[in-house]
């Protein structure tokens, strides 16, 4: 009998068949058939875990040894965390799915059995100063030990969470440093002393540095190597970020500069920079107010300098966000977006007072620091616009349910939160709460930009 | 050979299957073969394309069919099918729900990387992964037929875990 007559035979029997055949059919085939996600080419396989959630993924490693097998394997491991954690260059991928999986569940669902910690404004501490930065309680600044906190006034102080570590500026010139990990807290103050009458501003906080200004004065407290450097900069900072031992700042005027202590000030050369489209009055003087500076965790040379602002056009509000690339001083690329304000009918409502003209807030993930997220200060139904990724150099839009405003480092004044896969952190008026994860943490599988560098 | 003109493709179950070249065009490597290939000799003679069953063929064809006016997509250009999609457009939403078998949808997501169709392989690899979302872990083993071949030690290894990804119980 030829091949395709046996095919064809094969056919009227099969579409002939009973219920009841059918049933007996599908159990005899079942018998050498089929998995069919087991037996997908791993060049598939690869396509589709991507667009799993932690959850679906993890779920998948408990459906049977092949499936367990497959989905560890390293093409697919690595297509995921290329795609879910695109900073991290080396990690057990096993022990970040767990983390990252407790990081985003513990938003999800109210938290059931954990060790929740809250750690009140106060100076007669939760935790015991560091043994080996205070030598005895006499070498606390005097503001520190008398200062009480008015719960009415806590959103005004800045506080920040980076990799275990709160700072917070408690009064005056006085930057506390809690440690999450050993329960330590360190205290401090300027090395040139304390300047009454003038006020400190706590401006950023990296796993290496925590960085305030007092006027044009920069002070970059080493919270790990408990040093001290002061720098003087042309010109009052507007908001800065720290990144191992670097510091960028923004400057009243629009300059920015990038700092190490040790090293001289490298100015940016921003001066062509600028966008030559008329904007408002009112955001035209300050093109810095729409400016944030981030660091490439891959790149110890690689700046990002990102802007976003808004503009009126006849049709409606447009988005318009820039990316600009610097290597050292260099500028070296750029890259732009335009679009059409998806809340731009906002504008249309008459209102009896001026509506507030809306702004862009820049921000970027403490997990791996892979992406520049672009957001509306102002919350209208679409916070989020528009999202850079740094390691394809170009701007993606991701998927709503990956982003968590809760992630976002930069956790100035008004953020409430900070989460990372060890600890998350969130401010209220009577202190911050520590929840801690409760998996192992004898290895360390942060990402590199989140040790040191 | 004109962009209307009919060409038949013979499935691994002798099935054949008509299809305007315009549709066949979207599948990169029959696209790709027709334009080696020399006209006068070949015209008329079914092209085999054995690794494809006929039923998944035809669902294919009946995809680049709907799909023939639209731009081939570069299968040079990196990564089209592992873009995240959000949606399918609403003529794709229906022509997977119609499929409704979980085989054939396999076979067509397999049928699309083989004969390089950017497009339907995402969107099928898109409908797969939306199929597994949500479900228990015994619920995928029950919606994909797989027996559980770990040991309930293995198992309540990996529950604790991962115990973050398991349902509350």
């Amino acid at each position: 009998m030829s091949h395709s007559s046996r095919f064809i035979e094969l056919r009227q029997l099969v579409f002939g068949l009973t219920p009841e055949e059918t049933r007996y059919l599908g159990f005899l085939i079942s018998d050498f058939h089929t998995d069919i996600i087991g037996e997908l080419p791993l060049e598939l396989l690869v396509l589709i875990v991507p667009q799993l959630e932690l959850e679906d993924f993890a779920r998948c490693l408990r459906v049977s040894k092949i499936w367990r097998r497959r989905f560890l394997s390293e093409s697919v491991t690595l297509a995921y965390a290329r795609c879910r954690w695109p900073a991290m260059d080396r990690y057990d991928f096993l022990a970040t799915l767990s983390r990252f999986g407790w990081a985003s569940y513990s938003f999800r669902q109210p938290l059931q059995d954990v060790d929740l910690e809250l750690v009140s404004w106060d100076s007669k501490a939760h935790y015991k100063l560091d043994p080996a930065y205070h030598t005895g309680a006499n070498d606390l600044p005097y503001d520190y030990t008398q200062y009480s906190m008015n719960p009415y006034t806590w959103d005004s102080f800045s506080k920040f969470y980076d990799s275990g570590k709160v700072a917070w500026h408690p009064c005056r010139c006085v930057v506390v440093v809690d440690d999450l990990r050993s329960k330590t807290r360190k205290v401090f103050t300027p090395p040139s002393g304390m300047m009454h009458g003038s006020v400190l501003e706590l401006q950023s906080l990296g796993p290496r540095l925590v960085i305030g200004t007092i006027d044009r004065l920069l002070i970059a407290w080493d919270h790990v190597g408990n040093q001290a450097y002061e720098k003087l900069l042309p010109c009052r900072s507007l908001r800065c970020t720290t990144q191992g031992d670097r510091v960028a700042a923004v400057l009243y005027g629009g300059d920015v500069v990038v700092w190490s202590p040790g090293h001289a000030l490298i100015r940016l050369d921003t001066s062509r920079l600028k966008p030559n489209v008329d904007i408002s009055p009112s955001e035209a003087r300050t093109w810095e107010a729409c400016l944030d500076v981030f660091f490439d965790p891959r790149d110890s040379k690689s700046l990002y300098l990102a802007s976003g602002h808004f503009l009126a056009t006849d049709s409606g509000r447009m988005v318009h966000v820039t990316v600009h690339q610097f290597s050292g001083e260099r500028h070296v690329a750029s890259w732009s977006s335009e679009y059409q304000d998806p809340a731009g009918y906002v504008n249309q409502l008459q209102f009896e007072f001026p509506v507030p003209e809306p702004r862009i807030v820049m921000a970027e993930y403490e997990f791996d620091h892979s992406y520049i997220v672009f957001r509306r200060k102002i919350s209208i139904g679409y916070p989020h616009l528009t999202t850079f990724d740094k390691k394809n150099r170009k701007f993606v839009d991701l998927e709503p349910r990956l982003l968590w405003p809760q992630r976002l480092k930069h956790s100035r004044p008004g953020m409430g939160a900070g989460i990372d896969l060890d600890f998350m952190v969130r401010f209220k008026p009577a202190g911050y709460e520590v929840v801690r994860s409760k998996l192992p943490l004898k290895h360390d599988h942060r990402s590199r930009s989140s040790n040191t560098d | 050979m004109a962009d209307n003109s009919m060409v038949t493709l013979m499935a691994a179950d002798h099935i054949e299957i008509q299809a305007t070249l315009q549709a066949v065009k979207q599948c990169a490597t029959l696209g790709t073969m027709l334009e080696v290939l020399d006209e006068q000799q070949t015209l008329g003679l079914p092209i085999p394309v054995l690794e494809v069953s006929g039923e998944a063929l035809k669902k294919v064809i009946e995809w680049c069919e709907y799909h023939r006016e639209d731009m081939v997509v570069e299968t040079e250009q990196p990564g089209v099918a592992a873009q995240i999609l959000t949606s399918l457009p609403q003529w794709d939403t229906e022509f997977f729900a119609n499929i409704g078998d979980k085989d054939l949808l396999i076979k067509i997501c397999n049928a699309s990387n083989f004969l390089e169709i950017p497009l339907l392989l995402q969107y099928s690899i898109f409908v797969i992964a939306q199929a597994l979302r949500g479900k228990s872990t015994e619920e995928m083993r029950a919606f994909l037929n797989i027996e559980n071949d770990l040991t309930p030690e293995e198992e309540q290894k990996i529950r604790e875990d991962n115990a973050w990804a398991m349902p509350q119980n």
